[in-house]
């Protein structure tokens, strides 16, 4: 076997697995050790490079926020009467932003139901007495009937929700809305059925549902990375989940992307739907991340940067490329 | 907004939106990285905090890189040998005191040793992830040059399982060597 194939195991081996600590510090001398140094350089960012983790969104972002002070307080040395009267107002606003974050969440009783109501600018996110987490998109309304108990497992939507259901498979969990029914056993998945609009869309994360409906003849099973389509006609189709599920972040990352998936993560993140009025370039990337910014803020950058053309009329962007 | 050309602009100008945005896509993977070399998470979290600490304080030289992320990658690659060397430290003066002084040790070896050497540091590598069990299997017959039997009687399992353990071991290392 050739020596540079030799060292991209030994780096292979070694990350991808435990080692005592004797182990480590052989290791640690073999890398270091100047022999070869192009060749296991090579092999340590051939690793780098294929690195995809799943991470959480919020550890990160609290990170960051860490770092930021850090450099922060590095500033400080040279200006530090403006930073403790900046840090002041930062203090000021994020504690604004949890607040509404959390406020946003409605809590009211109809007849002994609990029913959950997001405004039209916020979400919310919450946990049912199973166990199961549910974040709300903007303008919906979950209602958890007064008998719901870990056994009789049953909601009622109005909009869009990202469940994470806790697995329980001899007590399935139904959620009816208005064109869709879903029965679940333990799985992740977006449900958009806004009562108001003309069409219902579920996409499967993971695990397996069963949906049922008015125009749907006979029950679907959906697999993970499935979208169902519910208007005049059903559809299912396969698509990059995560421009769906994009939305239940604090903030919106779009880490190079193509313009036409750009499009469905905003369609989320901002509740408004998108309808092509002409010709469409979907290909241009771009990279940005929104937090509080408006939905004009954020079309009229993106129509700087590419030939995309846009118009907003009632919660619709009409769209074409130049 | 940014496309990926103007990012690096953004953030040499003190652009703070840009630097988070290159931290969310960045720190993630830097922070794995570092993790799977250090084998701790904590040491991982901190060596990743470091490096985008350098990240702000040379952004006007990071604006001309052609690559961010080989770069990024090479400031946590530093950072983690700076760490290997100060562990070795110590191990270097026992050895050093082993070999009685001796500058002997400092010769440069031939391609064949060196050869020689990597091979046996992967198959180290191999044999030190197996199940515990069959570790032990395949160190008494290899390096105690225990028979099949011995093996089994010293361990209470059958020869069955020895042989077991032994030709799955062979396998992985194979696998490896390959």
């Amino acid at each position: 076997m050739a020596e540079e194939k030799i060292i991209e195991n030994i780096v292979n081996e070694f990350l991808d697995h435990e080692y005592p600590k004797e182990i480590q510090l052989e290791f640690q001398e073999w890398i270091l050790n100047s022999q070869n140094r192009k060749e296991k350089d090579e092999a340590l960012m051939k690793y780098a490079a294929g690195l995809r983790p799943e991470f959480d969104h919020q550890i990160f972002s609290q990170k960051l926020e860490k770092v930021n002070a850090t450099i922060d307080k590095k500033k400080n040395r040279d200006n530090k009467r403006l930073f403790i009267w900046f840090s002041n107002i930062a203090a000021a606003c994020m504690l604004l932003v949890v607040t509404t974050y959390f406020l946003t969440v409605k809590y009211a009783t109809v007849a002994n139901n609990q029913v959950f109501i997001t405004s039209s600018h916020s979400k919310g996110e919450f946990q049912l007495p199973d166990g199961s987490k549910v974040i709300l998109n903007a303008s919906s309304r979950l209602e958890v009937p007064a008998d719901f108990s870990d056994k009789n497992r049953h909601v009622q939507l109005d909009g869009e929700g990202y469940f994470n259901i806790k697995k329980d498979p001899d007590h399935a969990f139904m959620i009816a809305s208005e064109r869709v029914d879903i029965r679940v056993l333990g799985t992740i998945f977006n449900v958009k059925s806004y009562s108001s609009r003309e069409y219902a869309e579920v996409v499967l994360e993971r695990g397996l549902v069963e949906i049922t409906g008015k125009s749907i003849s006979k029950p679907i099973r959906m697999v993970p990375g499935e979208r169902l389509v519910v208007d005049k006609s059903v559809e299912l189709d396969e698509v990059f989940v995560d421009n769906y599920t994009s939305w239940t972040g604090k903030q919106l990352l779009i880490d190079n992307l193509p313009l036409k998936d750009i499009l469905i993560n905003l369609e989320h993140w901002y509740n408004v739907e998108f309808e092509a009025t002409g010709k469409f370039d979907p290909s241009p990337r771009l990279t940005f991340m929104v937090h509080n910014e408006s939905l004009d803020k954020v079309l009229e950058q993106i129509a700087m940067l590419t030939p995309f053309k846009y118009k907003v009329s009632d919660n619709v962007v009409y769209y074409y490329s130049e | 907004m940014y496309n990926e050309s103007n990012l690096l602009e953004s953030l040499a100008k003190g652009d703070r939106q840009a630097y988070n945005l290159l931290y969310l896509m960045y720190a993630p993977k830097v922070e794995v990285f570092v993790e799977k070399l250090v084998k701790n998470k904590e040491t991982a979290e901190d060596i990743t905090h470091n490096v985008f600490l350098q990240v702000w304080e040379k952004k006007d030289i990071i604006s001309k890189v052609n690559s961010f992320n080989q770069y990024v990658f090479k400031m946590a690659r530093n950072s983690v040998f700076d760490l290997f060397d100060h562990n070795l430290i110590k191990r270097r003066y026992k050895k050093a005191i082993e070999s009685k002084g001796s500058l002997a040790v400092l010769r440069t070896e031939s391609e064949e040793e060196i050869h020689t050497k990597d091979l046996s540091m992967l198959i180290d590598l191999t044999i030190n992830r197996m199940p515990p069990k069959r570790k032990i299997v395949f160190l008494m017959s290899r390096k105690e040059g225990l028979s099949h039997k011995e093996i089994a009687e010293k361990l209470n399992i059958s020869t069955k399982t020895v042989e077991n353990h032994l030709a799955q071991a062979r396998e992985e290392i194979r696998r490896v060597i390959s």
